[in-house]
């Protein structure tokens, strides 16, 4: 199964909010994968199992997997290209 | 924790005049450490995030900020609102070299993040709505903001 990680400053709002917008996203599509929503500070430990890396902040370091736009899944701005990305990456 | 239950006329702060982000992130934390709702290790966390992982976005209507802090400094689930008489610079969550007008501030009190996504998403999904929007950002009386919401979260029953 592939392996999504998003990620914001804490963990404590942002990016377990994305990570349940994009679990339930997933479930829609019925594309089945695990979303995990981590601290930045943990990151690097995560990204190595990940398939596609939901980033909130931009200007961080650069991955050499797939990455989107997390503010997107948030405030639902800009929400269905990047759902067309990640359901590309996740089918692949 | 039902998302309704969580606006209060006592956490909210309408059409109110503060000079700078300091000082409106002192007296928040001063009024939610007075009601119990926070710690006193709060404000300076508080404070220490919002330069670190700014928390400013855009919405369809309006932009908006939503600082809030690691969950052992919170007691109690909260969301206070603070609408501003004048607009306040907040840095872009998703690019910080940007800055942000803003009149809109929630201030989230999140003590379980796992089980809390609730406060953020339907916070969200309601500034997608041109209504809710509205109401929240012209309503000058706290009572009937309360009111307001509670009418707009219910359906109206």
């Amino acid at each position: 199964m592939k392996n999504v990680i998003v990620a914001c400053g804490s963990g404590v709002a942002t990016s377990q909010t994305v990570a349940s917008k994009v679990k339930r996203i997933l479930d829609e599509n019925k594309i089945k994968a695990n979303v995990e929503a981590v601290d930045i500070k943990s990151l690097n430990s995560y990204i190595k199992s990940a398939d596609v890396y939901i980033s909130i902040t931009k200007g961080g370091k650069e991955y050499d997997i797939p990455m989107l736009n997390g503010i997107a899944f948030l405030t639902g701005m800009g929400i269905q290209e990047e759902t067309e990305k990640l359901i590309q990456i996740l089918k692949n | 924790m039902e998302f309704k239950s969580l606006f209060s006329s006592r956490l909210m702060k309408l059409n109110h005049p503060y000079p700078s982000r300091e000082k409106l992130f002192e007296e928040v934390a001063q009024d939610l450490v007075t009601m119990d709702y926070v710690r006193d290790s709060y404000q300076d966390t508080l404070i220490q995030r919002e330069y670190s992982f700014p928390t400013g976005l855009r919405t369809n209507y309006c932009n908006i900020a939503i600082p809030h802090t690691d969950a052992v400094h919170v007691k109690t689930p909260f969301i206070y609102l603070v609408q501003l008489q004048n607009e306040l610079k907040f840095q872009n969550m998703g690019n910080a070299s940007e800055e942000l007008s803003v009149k809109l501030i929630f201030f989230l009190g999140i003590t379980e993040p796992k089980n809390q996504t609730i406060l953020l998403s339907t916070l969200m999904e309601l500034f997608q709505t041109e209504e809710f929007s509205k109401i929240i950002f012209e309503e000058k009386d706290t009572k009937q903001l309360e009111k307001k919401l509670n009418t707009f979260l219910t359906g109206g029953n």
